[in-house]
């Protein structure tokens, strides 16, 4: 057996200790390090791990909390909350699903409600960058100007790709957006039975972001996304993820509010399905749209 | 419809109380048997699960949908709790390591959903069909909270091989319930 192919098997196994709750202290430190680079395999891994420890608790004898708990649990909560503010939060040992890394991993690392995202982030520092910056070149020699009117014009171009971003971010921070989950139509099996994603819509501009993660297909396929108008279905297109098997599809032009009612994600034969207004395939993901709870009816 | 695991724990992550109010409802009647069953002890479960929200509550932000369920990372989150209330030295003095049946002297509560008894008799089968190693590895580890070393000094075997028993177990026990989820 190779190395990498022993390194991968033991990469797996430490997975099976990690959801379990066995793994000591070291591995899971060389495991996390890992997973941190990235791997498809041990993230599946973990997911279907998890699955067994979730049954494992199942068949403890059942045995019910009393009522009472609830109220108890609420008000340490509250309590909780009113003692530290919410962005302090994050401070106990790793468990099995969560980073190690505090505050370094979200359910999906979409831009946050009303803060800045990285790459607003990133536009400042780099504005803040090139403010300090012009000061010294200004008064330099022809050579140092020609390198400010080239960082000049980094930094016009990263302007420009910030306002694409914000425009892209307004779909997902919009108060009246839509969202849908895109959980499979029914039990998957082998290797595409990771695939995940989540659909934002926004009426107002009719632009939806999908973000799927686990996407990779079978070599000899490829999934494909749809939108569901009615009782008609539009292809959005064929899905091509990262190497990691992410990907982040934008749509200009999703359809309208009164008839887009879900998406939809399908197994195609490589390159699509040959019809594009409903699928050949098996529909693997499906999620119906729904009101955001971060809209105005919530406060 | 209700709301998904998703939605919720980015509703928790955001800060909403009442996010934790809908994970309790969903996965409490299955964290608090397992607490119950580490534990040994109600009074102390009763401790343990309402630590559990306050800390799901602090490390929400951790998170990460590619590593795993909620419900695994808040069975996480219990055993921590739970296991962190069983004195040292306790766990292997409270019963028999491998022993299944022992766990089963609470009687299911026949007040629990028909659903959730049947699936709990379904994967306690199950587990009866696995290996006798591969069920030890499990019990001592998941429920008695035994690292991989300990185990394999319990079984008098290499820790390497406990690694590979362990997933070996829990592959197999997925494969016998290949569509179970708690639900």
């Amino acid at each position: 057996m190779s190395s990498h192919k022993e390194h991968k098997e033991e990469m797996i196994e430490l997975c099976a200790a990690y959801a379990l709750g066995t793994i000591e202290e070291k591995d899971r430190k060389r495991l996390e390090a890992h997973l941190a680079e990235g791997c498809p395999e041990c993230e599946t891994a973990l997911r279907e791990f998890g699955y067994g420890a979730t049954l494992l608790a199942a068949s403890a004898p059942r045995v019910l909390p009393l009522p009472g708990l609830r109220e108890r649990a609420l008000a340490a909560v509250t309590s909780e909350q009113g003692a530290a503010e919410h962005g302090t939060r994050d401070r106990g040992a790793a468990v099995p699903g969560g980073s190690g890394a505090p505050g370094a991993a979200k359910v999906l690392r979409l831009p946050r409600t009303g803060r800045p995202g990285w790459f607003a982030w990133t536009g400042w520092i780099v504005a803040a960058v090139m403010i300090i910056s012009s000061g010294t070149f200004y008064e330099s020699t022809g050579r140092l100007r020609a390198i400010l009117r080239a960082r000049e014009a980094d930094l016009n171009g990263t302007a420009r790709d910030l306002a694409v971003e914000r425009q892209w971010g307004g779909v997902l921070t919009s108060p009246i957006a839509r969202v849908a989950d895109l959980a499979p139509a029914a039990p998957l099996a082998g290797e595409t039975s990771g695939i995940r994603g989540r659909a934002v819509y926004d009426p107002a501009t009719r632009r939806a972001v999908v973000v799927l993660t686990n996407a990779t297909a079978p070599d000899s396929q490829s999934f494909q996304l749809w939108a569901v108008r009615g009782l008609s279905t539009t292809s959005m297109g064929v899905i091509h993820p990262d190497e990691h098997g992410a990907a982040v599809l934008r749509l200009e032009s999703a359809g309208e509010p009164t008839t887009l009612t879900a998406f939809a994600v399908s197994l195609e034969p490589k390159g699509g399905s040959p019809d594009k207004t409903a699928p050949s395939g098996p529909v693997v993901l499906m999620g119906p749209l729904r009101e955001s709870p971060r809209g105005p009816s919530r406060g | 419809m209700s709301e998904s695991d998703f939605e919720l724990i980015r509703r928790l992550q955001e800060g909403d109380r009442d996010a934790v109010g809908s994970l309790y409802d969903r996965y409490a009647p299955l964290l608090y048997p397992l607490m119950v069953r580490i534990t040994g002890d109600r009074n102390e479960a009763d401790e343990a699960l309402v630590e559990v929200w306050t800390r799901a509550w602090r490390e929400s932000a951790r998170y990460d949908l590619n590593r795993g369920t909620v419900a695994a990372w808040l069975l996480g989150i219990a055993r921590s709790c739970a296991l962190s209330r069983v004195p040292a030295g306790a766990v292997s003095g409270r019963r028999g390591a491998g022993d299944f049946d022992a766990g089963a002297a609470l009687a299911d509560d026949p007040d629990d959903s028909p659903g959730r008894r049947q699936l709990a008799e379904r994967v306690r089968r199950a587990l009866g069909a696995l290996e006798p190693k591969h069920r030890r590895v499990l019990e001592s580890s998941f429920f008695d909270g035994l690292s991989t070393l300990e185990i394999a000094g319990r079984m008098n075997a290499p820790a390497v091989m406990v690694r590979s028993w362990t997933r070996q177990a829990l592959a197999r026990l997925r494969a016998l319930l290949p569509s179970e989820e708690w639900t």
